[in-house]
């Protein structure tokens, strides 16, 4: 006799969460924590810090599920949440960088194809590596849409700081990938 | 070629979005950590709300158990100096009175004494309670009669001829209870709580002709018999009677820190509450 095993849906998981339900909570998490491990990992610098952030994120997603109201999805919600998350332990890690601008770092260009072809773990290692200063405006600009004005506000800095500062972040990761290309080619040649 | 800035972050998005991480099993339980531990707080929450209220309960009753005592010293301290003023002023003013007054008492003990063995063998012949408050009351007469000079020895006679041992005992709180009515047998007969005696004077068949001046005292006793039987009345039927019983015993002053309505019904409601500031009573 053959018992197929019902997998709830999300709906179903949050409803669980709601009244405290463990084992929901248990499956909410396996299901989201994959992917929200690697927001987290962008604005860290190593896996164990992105953990952090991803242990902080779920205790807020947990106590804060009566606040979700089904508008939008229930993803996007928790991956604002752990972006807030992300910046409080940057907050309360890192000092806010006072980055010294080097605008005398000519302006490479970079191949579409080359970027494309790059691994994504790559391009996660490359944005580690930035300064915590460049690396949260990077995120917070390129990949999450902030303006630079949130930014600002977001970290104590202004509006020109943030610009300059994504600005001296891609020519960093630009240099990276040219860098990376070549080590191709030469893997390839 | 080459690329421009928003490409370059189309694709690092795209790229980085299809991404998926698997993360250690510690960051799991860190979270149910985190979590038993909210519980743990906001479950203490309640028992904590509640052992302040007690707190705070105790420390008003405390407070009004102190404040109702210092009243009572103080009450007690001008009630001595008015009774040693009133004794001083009649010194002075009537002091042959008062002498006469003492000296009859003294002789109507003494007779009751004096009178008692010649008839301790007729008081055990004779028994039932109808024979002892008939003495009570003749002796009662009696000791108002010492005071009024016509009927003195005639009554005391009678009185003392069926008085026993007992009796001489009783001697004094009878003379405080001579101005009552002779009838009266519960007086007689000594405090019974269940039955709330009139705190009214009644009033007494042929009693001008033992009228003495000794009212003072006779008012004191059937009030607290009043209060006795109201109390024991109702009982404890209800968590408002509880209370109402609790706060009596704290709280000393007429109006009570908080009273609940002594109805039969299952639910108590508040009918007064007395803040020492804020006073609100309703006429339940």
């Amino acid at each position: 006799m053959l018992f197929l095993k019902h997998k709830p849906s999300t709906d179903e998981l949050l409803s669980d969460c709601k009244t405290g339900s463990r084992k929901a909570q248990e499956l909410l998490y396996k299901q989201f924590a994959t992917k929200m491990l690697v927001v987290c990992m962008r604005y860290a610098v190593d896996k164990m810090e992105a953990e952090d952030m991803l242990q902080n994120g779920f205790v807020r997603v947990f106590q804060k599920m009566n606040d979700y109201r089904g508008d939008g999805s229930f993803e996007g919600w928790v991956r604002r949440i752990m972006v807030h998350s992300s910046i409080e332990y940057y907050r309360k890690h890192h000092k806010m960088m006072q980055v010294e601008m080097d605008d005398n770092t000519p302006e490479q260009s970079v191949n579409a194809a080359a970027v494309a072809s790059l691994d994504a773990k790559d391009l996660m290692g490359m944005i580690q590596k930035l300064s915590p200063g460049y690396r949260m405006v990077f995120n917070l600009y390129a990949i999450e849409g902030y303006s630079h004005k949130e930014i600002g506000d977001i970290m104590g800095i202004s509006e020109g700081a943030s610009k300059s500062q994504l600005s001296r972040a891609r020519t960093i990761l630009k240099d990276q990938i040219i860098k990376m290309e070549g080590r191709n080619y030469e893997y390839a040649g | 070629m080459s690329m421009q800035d928003k490409d370059m972050d189309e694709l690092f998005r795209a790229k980085l979005d299809n991404l998926e991480i698997q993360p250690s099993d510690r960051v799991w339980k860190g979270i149910t950590v985190e979590l038993d531990g909210d519980k743990r707080k906001r479950g203490l929450m309640p028992l904590i709300r509640i052992a302040a209220g007690v707190t705070v309960f105790i420390a008003v009753g405390l407070f009004f158990l102190i404040k109702g005592d210092k009243k009572d010293d103080s009450q007690a301290n001008n009630h001595l100096k008015e009774s040693q003023q009133a004794i001083k002023l009649s010194n002075k003013g009537e002091p042959e009175v008062t002498d006469e007054k003492v000296e009859d008492l003294m002789q109507a003990k003494q007779d009751a004494q004096q009178i008692a063995p010649e008839t301790v063998k007729q008081a055990q012949s004779k028994q039932t309670q109808l024979a002892r408050a008939e003495s009570n009351r003749a002796i009662g007469n009696k000791v108002a009669a010492n005071r009024n000079t016509k009927h003195q020895h005639k009554v005391g006679q009678e009185a003392g001829k069926q008085d026993n041992e007992e009796q001489q005992e009783l001697i004094p709180q009878r003379e405080t209870l001579a101005a009552l009515s002779p009838n009266d047998d519960k007086l007689n007969k000594g405090v019974v709580p269940d039955e709330p005696l009139i705190a009214t004077k009644p009033v007494i068949p042929g009693s001008d002709d033992f009228k003495t001046t000794n009212k003072v005292a006779v008012t004191a006793l059937p009030v607290n018999k009043a209060t006795k039987a109201t109390v024991k009345k109702h009982g404890i039927r209800s968590f408002g009677d509880l209370i109402n019983v609790v706060v009596a015993k704290v709280d000393k002053r007429q109006d009570k820190l908080i009273v609940f309505s002594d109805t039969d019904g299952d639910e108590s409601t508040i009918t007064a509450i007395n803040l020492g500031f804020v006073k609100m009573k309703t006429d339940k």
